[in-house]
């Protein structure tokens, strides 16, 4: 009896090995960074960074040995997926979505809901959605509280939304979190509430998400649900527009040209409202507009590009096409 | 599989059907033809054979649907694919459902509640429920079958209007009947080797050892008569040229078995039997026997032994013969077989009249017997991809097949990888080049719907045999040879 224990611990302790060795590379080359499910250690790898030429061996090889491994299959639909095997991808994902494996049930949940040139796929998202977020993923429960605030799938309600907003945002899930916060801003499927929308939005603020910071900056603009406090929307809307938030841009722009929250600028104004507009902000284009046809500010703004040597016509408060352009040159802003 | 609804339909409605298929095309017998009248009024969907075909569905599961009945609606694969009938008053749909609840008990609670099945009767068994019921005119019946473990259930529905339930009803109950969901598992190519190796290594292992002689039915549809033959001893080999002619090896190639049928054109059966001794392959004869309507033929040929049996219709028009050749030494193994066949082989019987006997009459015969059907379309950024579903259905590997899906005459050649095994259906995928106004640039036709303008386009059939170890595939009963 000792004699058998001895052999057969080291044998099964090797096929553990071989196992963690061809998971583990397929892991290595493949997995999603952003899976919750990923083993520990694991980094996971971005779509664009996946080295195809690798990954799909080695994830074929895992999904050959371990075919009950959904983890496999996923990775290996992922590495697929990048190259533009979208077929073999999908056959992958449904591999690993019938073997339960919520991050495959969501991933086959946004192809359906985002299927182009094809008959409207949105019921089997819904439920594809529905199938992961019953296992808990934050994300397919933020998608499927999407799909009942839109309609899509699903009839619209609002309190389902609300409900699958919920979900994940106990989770931590910033967009949850943001979608939930404005649910309670606007009233809609839940009682309507500043102070939980500017709690919400706080929260995913510090998690980087640029729309919730541009929200918790209007909150705070008015008063609502927060002190009032131009300066802390100010810093709100600039920490947005880093992030990219267009709408953060504009209304950055507006609390600098009246002078809130920060000195009055109006060169910043004006150079916030053109990065805006550049990026199609109709509002901050007509903002722009009234700037420029304002003689006072115009000459203000003419005075800094002469200072600065991007201007040399007239001081006249005529903000014209050689202004504009010299404005165009400082700030290399559209 | 049709072929063996054919088996199962009643001695009585293969009289029937056999009357009415001469009535019809012959214009003679006019007591079969009213006889005939009555019975297809209301059935004659039904009594006709649908022609079962194995749909794959992308998640490796497969089921058989009336493709005769239906054709399949253009739209995105994967959950599902939709099939209307020919005036749209009636839709298959076979999909793969995601469990949506933490049981799949929960899961057909929930169904209940949905609009399309609230209502409906429910019955069930482990693995599997089954819903039915309708609104106004309209009928459904739904299939469910799952593994719990599973998250996909794989299911059918069936939607018709009242009118049509004799057509519909003997469609659903052969749906429900054959669909359940370890039968509906689909071997990948790798599973198939194992298992059709370990088979193969069992069998060869069995005939080392003496072995009670297995007898399945061998049906030939293409002239319309059947036999049972020593399964396990005897294997078909591809099908010919001459679809009246069968022949079975054994493992070893040493023993053979050619089964034929078709017409005699001679006058008479001792005309037929002298031709035949003419040709000098019966030198050694031992063994002559003749009756009304048949002879046998017993003797030596070198170290081999053989028998052979000729059996006719009723005018001789036609005539069927089995001839096995077996090593002289194995004669005591043989013996039995020998026995049991000339006993069976003793009455002149046929499927259905099948004319001359040696013409194709099934659909599914159009082109080498490989169909190939519309699918999906799918484009974007100017490049389509049409997906067909290609169908083997001889005897024969399909390797590769040309298509032409827009009768552009642009042929394409399709080498499905792996290839298609007898019976099995895969889909392809086609990319097309789209022009400026987003439909095919390889052709000039510009209807609305592209799907109308493809017609089964396809031509360059190529087969490679059917290696014996493969063939065990049948015993599980999804080809040719019923059980």
């Amino acid at each position: 009896m000792l004699v058998g224990t001895g052999l057969l611990a080291p044998t099964a302790g090797v096929a553990d090995a071989n196992q963690a060795s061809i998971m583990g590379r397929c892991d290595a080359l493949a997995a999603n960074p952003l899976n919750p499910d990923n083993p520990a250690g694991v980094e996971g790898v971005k779509y664009s960074s996946i080295d195809i030429g690798q990954a799909i061996p080695a994830c074929k090889s895992a999904t050959t040995k371990y075919p009950n491994e959904p983890r496999m299959h996923y990775q290996l639909g992922r590495a697929l997926d990048a190259v533009g095997q979208k077929q073999l991808a999908l056959n992958e994902y449904f591999m690993a979505a019938d073997l339960g494996y919520r991050a495959a049930l969501f991933n086959l949940g946004t192809i359906y809901r985002d299927r182009k040139n094809s008959p409207d796929r949105s019921n089997d998202a819904a439920s594809l959605f529905l199938a992961s977020a019953l296992q808990g993923y934050a994300p397919a429960q933020f998608n499927l509280g999407l799909m009942y605030e839109k309609g899509r799938g699903v009839p619209q309600n609002d309190s389902e939304a609300v409900y699958w907003y919920q979900l994940s945002a106990d989770q931590g899930y910033r967009n949850g979190e943001f979608n939930l916060g404005w649910m309670y801003e606007k009233g809609r499927g839940v009682a309507q509430s500043y102070k939980q929308a500017a709690d919400l939005y706080s929260d995913a603020s510090h998690k980087g998400h640029a729309s919730a910071m541009y929200r918790l900056g209007i909150l705070y603009e008015g008063g609502l649900g927060t002190p009032k406090s131009s300066h802390e929307a100010l810093s709100q809307y600039l920490r947005a527009a880093e992030k990219g938030e267009i709408r953060a841009l504009t209304a950055a722009g507006r609390l600098y040209r009246d002078g809130q929250g920060a000195n009055k600028d109006v060169m910043e104004a004006a150079i916030l409202f053109r990065t805006a507009a550049a990026s199609g902000d109709r509002q901050a284009a007509n903002l722009m507009k009234k700037l420029f046809v304002n003689q006072d500010i115009a000459r203000e703004l003419q005075r800094q590009l002469k200072r600065h040597g991007f201007y040399d016509g007239k001081i006249d408060g005529a903000f014209g096409r050689g202004s504009q352009a010299a404005l165009g040159d400082f700030c290399q802003c559209g | 599989m049709w072929l063996r609804s054919i088996l199962h339909r009643t001695r009585a409605q293969y009289g029937v059907a056999a009357c009415f298929s001469r009535a019809a095309y012959k214009f003679r017998h006019a007591a079969c033809l009213s006889l005939s009248l009555w019975f297809v009024a209301g059935n004659a969907i039904a009594q006709q054979d649908p022609g079962w075909r194995n749909y794959v569905h992308e998640l490796g599961w497969q089921i058989q649907y009336p493709a005769e009945l239906f054709s399949p609606a253009p739209n995105p694969s994967g959950l599902g694919k939709t099939y209307y009938n020919e005036n749209k008053s009636a839709k298959l749909v076979i999909f793969s459902a995601v469990k949506t609840a933490d049981s799949y008990q929960a899961y057909q609670q929930n169904l209940l509640r949905e609009p399309r099945y609230r209502g409906a009767t429910l019955t069930q068994g482990a693995g599997w429920f089954a819903l039915s019921g309708g609104q106004s005119t309209s009928r459904f019946f739904a299939k469910f079958v799952f593994d719990e473990t599973r998250y996909f259930a794989r299911a059918f529905l069936l939607e018709y209007d009242q009118s049509q339930s004799a057509t519909y009803n003997p469609i659903i109950t052969r749906l429900a009947a054959n669909f359940s969901y370890e039968g509906s598992n689909w071997e990948s190519e790798e599973d198939r080797r194992i298992r059709a190796t370990s088979r193969a290594l069992t069998i060869s292992d069995a005939v080392v050892e003496p072995q009670k002689t297995e007898w399945r039915l061998y049906e030939n549809t293409a002239v319309g008569w059947a036999l049972n033959y020593p399964a396990n001893k005897l294997f078909p080999t591809p099908i010919t040229r001459n679809p009246g002619v069968r022949i079975f090896h054994s493992t070893d190639e040493q023993s053979t078995f050619i089964v034929t049928g078709g017409p005699s054109r001679m006058t008479s059966i001792q005309d037929y039997r002298d031709q035949l001794i003419s040709h000098g392959r019966h030198e050694d004869l031992k063994i002559n026997q003749v009756s009304a309507n048949w002879f046998s033929l017993t003797g030596t040929r070198g170290s081999r032994s053989y028998f052979e049996k000729y059996l006719f219709s009723p005018d001789a028009s036609d005539v069927q013969s089995i001839a096995l050749e077996y090593p002289t030494s194995q004669l005591n193994e043989y013996a039995d077989i020998v026995g049991k066949l000339d006993a069976e082989f003793s009455i002149y019987k046929t499927l259905e009249s099948t004319g001359t006997g040696v013409e194709f009459t099934t659909a599914t015969d159009r082109i080498n017997g490989v169909t190939v059907d519309t699918g999906n379309w799918q484009e974007s950024s100017g490049d389509g991809t049409l997906s067909l579903t290609v169908t083997n259905n001889t005897n024969g590997v399909l390797k590769s097949v040309q298509i032409d899906p827009f009768r552009s005459g642009q042929w394409r050649t399709v080498k499905p990888a792996p290839a298609i095994y007898p019976g099995e259906s895969v889909q392809i995928e086609i990319a097309v080049v789209l022009a400026d106004d987003g439909k095919p640039a390889e052709t000039m036709h510009r209807p609305d719907n592209r799907m109308e303008w493809w017609d089964n386009m396809h031509r360059g059939v190529v087969l490679s045999p059917f290696q014996r170890q493969e063939e065990f595939k049948e015993e599980v009963g999804s080809w040719l040879f019923g059980s």
